[in-house]
Parts: C-alpha cells; structure tokens; sequence
C-alpha cells in the first residue's frame, strides 16, 4: 500500500512539475521591451521609440537579447545588429566602450532604419540586397 | 595557313566555353558590387580590409568560384593590408543520383588578434543555408557582419549607425509575418510542461489500473479460498450429517412430539455419531445458503438434541 503511494506521488510530482513549466512558459515571458527595460538604462523614450544604453560592448548586448528573447530574424551591417521581432525591431550600436539599445515598433523602426534593412524585411528603401538568386543547386 | 586553323578554333572554343567559370556563382552583380561597396565604407572607417571567397563544386556546371573585397567584386582582399578578416566557404552539390547530401564549411580567417570562426558562430546565423535554396543571403549576412566582430575583438573601432530621422519612402513597409515573439520563447517551454503532465497523469492511470488489476486477483484469491473452505465444511458436514439426521426423523416431527435421543441409535441399529462430531454440525449462520430443506429440518434437530 505504501508502494502504490510512492508511485502515486512521483506520478503527481511529475505532473506537477509539467504544470508548474507551463505556467512559467505562459505567464513568466515577457516581451523584448519588458526584458530591455528590466536589463538595461533607459536614455530617452519618445512614444513607442525608446534608447536604451549599456556598458557591454555590442555584440555582448546582441548575443545577450538574442538568448533572452529570441528575434524571428536577424541583420547584421559595418555599423550595427538588427533583430525583428513580430511587434517591434530592436537596433544594437556602437556607443563608445559600450551600446546603444534602440527599440521601436516595427513601423517606425522599419523606416528607422531602411538603410539597413530595407529590402530584407520589407519593400522600398534602397537595400534590396540578398534577397535570394542564388546558385540553388541544391537538393 | 593550314597553322592558323586549330588555333582559330582553339579561340572560338575558347569564347564559347560556359560562362559560369568566370561569373559570379553566389551573387548577382549588382548584389556583389553592393557588397563590395558596403565593405570599402567599413574599410575607410576602420583601416581593415574585409572580402569573401566561396567556392562552389557543382557536378553539372563544374567548379566555380565568387570573390570579393572592399576594392571591388571579384577581386580579392589587396595584399597592401595590414589587417585582414576574411570570410571563406566550400559548398560541395551533388548530383540527384547521388547518395551524399550536399555539404558545405566556412571559416573566419584573419590577422592575429581578429576575429575567429568562434567569434562568427557566436553570431547565431544559421550556416546550414548555405546549402539552402538561398546561400547568397547566408553569405551576404556573413560577410556584412565581419566589422563588428573585427569591433568586438578589438582589431578595429566600432562603427556606429545612427537612425534615420527623415520621411519614409511611401512604399516603405515591412512584408514578411515574422510569427508570433511568444510561441518562438515559449512554445519548447509549453510543449515540454504538457508533456510532463500528461507523462504524470498517464503514470497516475497506469499505477490505478495496476494496482485495481492486483486489488481484483487478490478478492478473487480471497473469494476462491472461501469458496474451499466452505466446500470443505460443507463435506465435513455431509459426513457427519447422515447420522444426525437419522437421530432425528428427517420429516418434521412436531415439537409436540419429541424423541429421545438416547434411544434413536439403539432403536434404529445405525451407528452413534459421537456427540463431539454432532457439535460439529454446522449452526445456522455458518451454513452458507443452504437449501431450504436443510434449513427446514434444523429445528427439528435442535430440538431433538435438547
């Protein structure tokens, strides 16, 4: 009788441990914004544009979002990183040592910054480069 | 001038040999050139020469090749640079018969102190495109993102961009649904915690159904083990019960009239059930479901004792 009880509670703890990561997944997310504005200092804001700024290098920054919160693409030019999310695109920059962090929604930040990923992500703006051609002879 | 012939045809074979030896096989020209020009801006800003060489073997247009470098498309990186970083591929199609896949590898090659191939992994781009359907955006990205990481490891200073802050062209707008930001964090997270719950209510089930299986076969064992040991009785009984009954008449005598059962044996020439065995006869809340005659003839006996 003590085995069954054993087993029922490894069967619970099992189960309970599935609802606690469910939970966790629904309700312990957050966006990019909430995870910026939790991670780095906020410079200026100007409606859903907002800078944010931090001591890392840029790439660290970049690599740092990238695993937080994870962009459904990503742009890379001489001067900066570029992440889409499905609400908002977020632009990584030199800032002397350190960052600069800016996040806007996806239209502003689309013109924001269609020299760098105009073409790629959208239509109009100058870069319509690797938009695909290639050789594509594979299988 | 018989001598110029074979070299007149020479020269004709010559022009018309497939132009794809000498073009470039990854970009179209405008999309090299625009790379190019990305990397001579780079260039001017950090003193680093940046370029690409990608080769490509492909069994039907043979070998081929697409170079480039901050001093144009389709030439390589100048020798005159002191600091280089340059990105370098090998893509290897098969053909349809083949048993092979098609396979490709890259590398980072730089001065000392640039960046490495770990640098270039820890960018995240998924290089398994090379072999896709569009390996110039692949490289294209690659290539662009060679002055940041020659920022990162200090080789060069950062270039920083700055937004644009005039009016959008009007056919300006993003087109690709980039999917929900949600799913993409979470979706691992929600599929794995359904997966322990309904791994724990399935183990739930199975210990329930087990242990009702066991609780079964043991009421079964029980029920059988009764069932023996009353059919045991019963037989003990039914051995004992003949000389019982003929100590008393097994039709009803009535109560009125009484036979002593000292005399019944002696009378009746059957042999004495010792009293012993008598009290062994089963009471009337052992006998399980007794047939109503036996029921019936119980009182009689009792009585008889008495």
């Amino acid at each position: 009788m003590m085995r069954l009880r054993t087993k029922l509670l490894v069967a619970g703890a099992i189960g309970g441990v599935g609802l606690i990561v469910l939970l966790f997944a629904i309700f312990g997310g957050g966006g990019v914004r909430s995870y910026l504005d939790d991670n780095y200092r906020r410079q200026s804001a100007s409606g859903d544009s907002i800078v944010y700024t931090s001591s890392a290098k840029p790439k660290a920054v970049y690599e740092q979002i990238r695993s937080a919160r994870p962009p459904a693409d990503t742009r890379f030019d001489p001067s900066g990183y570029f992440l889409r999310y499905s609400d908002d695109i977020v632009a990584i920059t030199a800032d002397g040592s350190g960052s600069r962090i800016y996040v806007d929604d996806e239209r502003r930040g689309y013109v924001h910054w269609l020299p760098f990923v105009g073409g790629v992500w959208g239509s109009g703006g100058s870069g319509e480069n690797f938009r695909g051609g290639g050789p594509g002879g594979g299988k | 001038m018989r001598a110029f012939v074979p070299l007149a045809l020479a020269t004709a074979l010559l022009f018309a040999a497939p132009a794809a030896a000498s073009a470039d096989v990854i970009f179209d020209q405008a999309d090299a050139d625009d790379l190019a020009a990305t990397l001579a801006e780079a260039t001017e800003a950090q003193g680093v020469c940046y370029g690409w060489n990608v080769t490509v073997s492909d069994p039907v247009a043979g070998p081929s090749e697409s170079i480039g470098s901050n001093v144009g498309a389709g030439r390589p990186i100048s020798n005159d640079c002191a600091e280089t970083v340059e990105f370098t591929a090998s893509i290897i199609y098969t053909s349809e018969s083949s048993e092979s896949e098609d396979s490709a590898t890259y590398d980072v090659i730089s001065s000392p102190g640039g960046p490495d191939r770990t640098d270039f992994d820890a960018l995240g781009i998924d290089m398994d495109g090379l072999t896709g359907e569009d390996p110039d955006v692949v490289i294209g990205n690659a290539v662009t993102a060679l002055p940041l990481l020659a920022a990162d490891t200090g080789l060069a200073q950062p270039i920083a961009a700055s937004p644009e802050t005039g009016t959008a062209p009007a056919d300006a707008q993003l087109t690709d649904d980039p999917g929900s930001d949600w799913w993409r964090q979470s979706g691992g997270m929600v599929l794995w915690g359904l997966a322990l719950m309904v791994a724990g209510a399935l183990f739930a089930w199975w210990i329930v159904m087990i242990n009702r299986r066991r609780v079964a076969a043991e009421q079964a064992a029980l029920e059988r083990a009764e069932r023996e040991a009353e059919q045991k009785r019963r037989q003990r009984g039914r051995r004992g019960r003949p000389a019982a009954r003929e100590s008393a008449p097994p039709d009803l005598t009535p109560p009125t009239q009484p036979v002593p059962a000292q005399t019944s044996p002696l009378s009746t020439g059957e042999p004495a059930v010792p009293e012993e065995q008598a009290g062994e006869e089963p009471t009337a809340e052992e006998e399980p479901a007794a047939s109503p005659s036996e029921e019936d003839t119980k009182p009689s006996v009792q009585k008889d004792k008495e």
